[in-house]
């Protein structure tokens, strides 16, 4: 049998959202009918606030993102730059770099981004990793 | 003798091959040798007569002779003309971070 075994303040959390809806419930009973129900419906809507906010804080800590936005990101850095193209590094937190080659379509000006290797650190070898066989690129259209 | 050298037209690369014709199937230009997934676009290989153009598994390959040459056109991309040689059609690839190994690009 497999035991869940809770953290410090995934305890807290269980006992806050409990609270809050044990409030609810008090004051529907205790305010009467015509402000009870409508103060319980609002602190049952901030438990699930709470829960929400606290899910997505326990996943990020798990190392699952919750929300894919530049805010998350550590650093975002050009390390390299030819005609139209760029090699664009992105650290995140707890993970290693990634290498994203940006190019711009030099036909409608069109930016599009595809994903290197780590190692690729300049245009030309994102280029020709792309191409396959490390061969240079002659004509890019 | 220079190493030769590739052409990137978008989301193909088109690199120089020895003219290995076995278990191919011959196409006939004007041929679609790349489409856009997503986007529906289309890279078209357009070749006069004396160019062969194969076929295998989705890769493209012609083989141009001396003092001819073939087209490819796309709706977004300016046109590639290429030289005479044997040359391999397909996708470019790119890095798949999840998987951690390349993947065909698709638009």
């Amino acid at each position: 049998m497999s035991v869940v075994r809770l953290s410090e303040s995934d305890r807290m959390f269980i006992v806050a959202t409990f609270l809050v809806q044990l409030l609810g419930i008090v004051a529907t009973i205790t305010m009467g009918p015509e402000f009870g129900p409508l103060f319980g419906i609002a602190l049952t809507l901030m438990a699930l606030v709470v829960g929400t906010v606290g899910w997505c804080t326990r996943n990020e800590r798990n190392g699952i993102p919750a929300r894919q936005e530049p805010a998350r990101t550590e650093s975002v850095k050009a390390i390299d730059s030819w005609e139209g193209y760029e090699i664009i590094q992105i650290t995140q937190p707890g993970q290693s770099p990634h290498c994203y080659l940006r190019m711009e379509n030099p036909t409608t000006g069109e930016t599009h981004i595809e994903a290197v290797p780590p190692n690729r650190q300049t245009v030309r070898e994102a280029l020709q990793w792309r191409n396959g066989d490390n061969l240079d690129t002659e004509v890019l259209t | 003798m220079s190493k030769a050298k590739a052409i990137q037209q978008g989301d193909i690369r088109i690199r120089p091959r020895p003219p290995i014709t076995r278990h191919m199937q011959r196409v006939s230009s004007p041929v679609v040798v790349a489409r856009g997934e997503k986007t529906g676009h289309q890279h078209v290989l357009t070749a006069p007569a004396e160019v062969e153009v194969y076929e295998r598994g989705g890769v493209f390959y012609a083989i141009v002779p001396e003092g001819s040459e073939a087209t490819i056109q796309h709706d977004e991309h300016a046109p590639v003309t290429i030289a005479p040689g044997t040359w391999e059609i397909d996708k470019v690839r790119e890095f798949d971070y999840v998987a951690r190994q390349p993947r065909n690009v698709s638009d």
